[in-house]
């Protein structure tokens, strides 16, 4: 009894060094290594072997060891057979779950702020289809998962999904959805086309490049065209709207004014874990076990 | 405002554990009159914030050198924890301290940690830390000052934690599985959870291979440092995501 005792601590004494090398890496990946895993599995057999040969040990002392082999036959359950899928779904866009016959169409995304511009909350509105047929309607948001026959689904993250950019020239106003889209100026019978957008604008290595997807500096690259022929091209910033690198004769005359947000996407995880009832029962029972062990 | 208030508090604290070395008398009454403008304190900055003071790390630390001195005082009479006193005291006044360091600005709560299992959560893990941190200042004062009373105390308080540390860790999950859709993610903060676990149930077991009172005194110790990391340690040096408390 006493070498399986002093066997646990020393197996219990190396997971507490591989855990500590684990949150150093800080990678996910080393506790579902084999080595990892093999230690578990030492240390849940000697918890088992302690529990077998203390057959008549009290009440107290078989809730808490079973409840702690009963937690971690729920994780290794979690750990082989759940079912997990990131979905990043637009607004009005259907997309399938893989290996299911389910999918999600994302009704609507509400996003509603503190008055010091945090998000407070952000749910997703659903509709589920099972092999096309609608099934279930309902929402998702943090904390609160959409059920549905063993499936859950999170709130995520989100994005934002289109967006409209919106260029001004002397009073009148120019919007670009997409890259790669032309607009005609009239007056000058110049032709603009967007050439780029980038959120949030940093130069890198030399080049421009985005630093975030959130839009901390946003700037676009506009191209103006006389007839088929280039004419002049650059970046203009929503931040600084009289920025202009170099001289700039058509270019000069453009800002960056605004952008809408046109539509969001909506992060959604979808998670089917078989393992997480079971380990909420053996916490249960580890728990009463330790209440009473020592509380009463 | 408030911050007037918690310096005079620590003043309250540091006067009383000067006495609490002479005179144990004084030392309950300022300890017991600092508890109550603790309270109100604590009230005040909920009610500025409009949620509990425990979402952020100063909000955290005064609440935590509440915590301590509360334990100290509800166990008091059952326990016989006066010579924990002028020590309680000085845990706290660290956690005012520190509190101080930071600019004390209520943030609004992200939708991660709306969820009423934010309150059990908090509480029954600092309600675990607060006793371990009692644990580990008893362990010290056996090491200087052994006898059967303090190392009775040492092992009382680990005793008494640990329930609360392995609920704290439960609820947590709970709370992880209905926010993130997992209840264990291997988030830093789980692990250095899950590592204080571990010390404080091989604690509890190294007591029948013969580790007597004065190896408990000095695991105790080490315990409380490795609970000190994982509250501020992982926050400050490991990133994940309780990056906000």
């Amino acid at each position: 009894m006493k070498k399986i005792l002093f066997s646990s601590m020393i197996t219990g004494t190396i997971i507490i060094g591989a855990l500590i090398f684990g949150s150093l890496r800080n990678d996910v990946a080393f506790y579902h290594s084999l080595l990892f895993l093999l230690l578990l599995a030492l240390f849940c057999g000697l918890t088992l072997s302690c529990l077998i040969l203390r057959r008549k040990a009290g009440l107290d002392y078989w809730l808490i060891h079973s409840g702690f082999l009963i937690i971690l036959s729920g994780a290794l359950i979690s750990f082989l057979f759940s079912y997990r899928q990131f979905l990043e779904v637009k607004e009005g866009e259907k997309k399938s779950l893989p290996g299911t016959d389910l999918s999600i169409r994302l009704d609507k995304f509400d996003l509603k702020y503190y008055p010091d511009g945090t998000p407070r909350e952000y749910r997703s509105t659903l509709s589920l289809f099972k092999n096309g047929h609608l099934i279930k309607e309902g929402k998702t948001l943090v904390n609160h998962p959409f059920s549905y026959k063993g499936f859950k689904i999170y709130q995520a993250s989100y994005g934002t999904g289109e967006v409209a950019l919106v260029v001004g020239s002397k009073g009148r106003e120019f919007v670009f959805k997409e890259i790669g889209d032309e607009v005609l100026d009239e007056k000058s019978g110049l032709r603009l086309k967007l050439i780029d957008f980038l959120p949030d604008f940093v130069i890198m290595d030399g080049r421009p490049s985005s630093r975030s997807e959130e839009f901390n500096n946003p700037a676009l690259k506009l191209t103006a065209y006389q007839g088929d022929e280039p004419k002049e091209s650059g970046w203009l910033f929503l931040n600084f709207k009289d920025f202009h690198q170099g001289e700039k004769e058509v270019l000069a005359g453009l800002s960056f004014e605004d952008i809408v947000r046109l539509s969001y996407f909506s992060g959604l995880e979808v998670v089917k874990d078989h393992g997480a009832k079971l380990a909420f029962l053996g916490s249960s029972l580890m728990l009463l076990g330790l209440a009473r062990r020592f509380y009463f | 405002m408030v911050r007037l208030l918690f310096q005079l508090i620590l003043g309250i604290y540091i006067l009383a554990a000067l006495c609490g070395f002479k005179k144990k008398g004084w030392l309950k009454v300022l300890l017991g009159i600092g508890l109550i403008i603790q309270t109100i304190g604590l009230i005040l900055i909920s009610f500025a914030a409009g949620h509990p003071p425990f979402t952020n790390l100063y909000e955290s630390l005064l609440f935590l050198s509440w915590l301590v001195l509360l334990v100290w005082i509800l166990g008091l009479r059952r326990y016989q924890w006066e010579d924990l006193g002028s020590w309680a005291a000085i845990l706290s006044s660290a956690g005012i301290i520190y509190s101080l360091t930071f600019s004390w600005k209520a943030q609004p709560l992200m939708p991660a940690l709306q969820s009423p299992w934010l309150h059990i959560h908090v509480s029954s893990c600092f309600l675990a830390y607060a006793l371990f941190g009692l644990a580990a200042v008893s362990g010290l004062i056996y090491l200087v000052r052994p006898g059967e009373k303090l190392a009775r105390m040492n092992l009382t308080l680990i005793r008494l934690g640990f329930p609360l540390l392995s609920f704290g860790i439960i609820n947590g999950a709970i709370w992880a599985y209905s926010a993130w859709g997992r209840y264990w993610g291997w988030d830093p903060k789980e692990v250095w959870a899950l590592i204080s676990w571990l010390f404080y149930l091989g604690i509890l077991h190294s007591r029948f291979l013969g580790v007597g009172k004065k190896g408990t005194a000095i695991l105790s110790i080490i315990g409380f440092l490795l609970i000190l990391f994982t509250f501020l340690g992982v926050n400050l040096l490991l990133s994940g995501l309780h990056s906000y408390a």
